[in-house]
């Protein structure tokens, strides 16, 4: 579904088994962060972080387990009947959500475009304090 | 050679006794949403030595692989099958071991999608 006056269209997608659905406005080219930080390697997780506003958990709040570790701030929320990590809200960005684009349905992204991020030294990138941008919307 | 491995809070570790040569990147419904990528060994030749407690365990379709992932931070470690001639099998999630590169690693690309 394109939304013409704001160039996104909406993305659907969620867990494995289903129980977790969200739909997130994003272009349909997306930015995506390859992050090397230990428990994005081990989740192999692509983030599409977004705005809050443009993401709308659809079903499965239930479902969801939470998992906080370090500095406790970062939500990382997988479904606990499938294991799956489709969406988390990230400590760069407190006021959006990252969406894992391995997560999202097959037919609306034309083109992705992934960049590493190296989380693992995340203070470096993060100095002063969270981020006010979002990967591939910088103006 | 012993590869020792973990999911992200260390509840679950495991070791696994074999030659580590590649890595297989599948593309069905869950590994495509785990980036997995999988070291086939014999189950044998993986111990957990952690509570299997700590292990959840999905399974779907025809329910013949166990996928198992940690139950705290919900990482994906290692599947539990068996091959076509009837022995069972372990797919290790080779992003959860310890010391190894997995980019520096030759992947093959297997379509389970089309299973």
């Amino acid at each position: 579904m394109a939304d013409r006056s704001s160039g996104f269209v909406v993305h659907a997608g969620g867990c494995h088994c289903r129980r977790v659905r969200f739909e997130v406005d994003a272009p349909a080219s997306i930015t995506v962060s390859d992050c090397n930080c230990s428990v994005c390697a081990k989740s192999g997780y692509l983030a599409l972080i977004v705005p809050s506003a443009r993401f709308r958990l659809l079903q499965g709040e239930a479902a969801l387990s939470e998992y906080r570790f370090g500095k406790g701030i970062a939500r990382h929320l997988f479904c606990r009947v499938c294991g799956i990590k489709s969406f988390y809200v990230p400590r760069s960005h407190p006021n959006g959500i990252s969406v894992n684009a391995r997560c999202l349905d097959a037919g609306t992204v034309s083109e992705t475009t992934i960049r590493r991020f190296d989380g693992r030294h995340w203070e470096r990138h993060y100095a002063d304090g969270v981020d006010a941008a979002y990967p591939g919307e910088e103006s | 050679m012993k590869h020792a491995g973990s999911c992200h809070c260390g509840d679950v570790r495991f070791e696994v006794d074999g030659d580590l040569k590649g890595v297989t990147s599948c593309n069905c419904s869950i590994c495509s949403r785990k980036g997995a990528l999988l070291w086939f060994v014999p189950r044998d030749a993986l111990v957990v030595s952690t509570p299997d407690e700590c292990l959840s365990t999905y399974t779907f379709n025809q329910h013949v692989i166990r996928h198992r992932f940690c139950r705290r931070c919900g990482i994906g470690v290692f599947g539990e099958g068996s091959d076509p001639a009837g022995n069972r099998m372990a797919a290790i999630n080779a992003r959860c071991l310890d010391d190894v590169d997995v980019e520096a690693l030759p992947v093959s690309h297997f379509d389970g999608r089309s299973l």
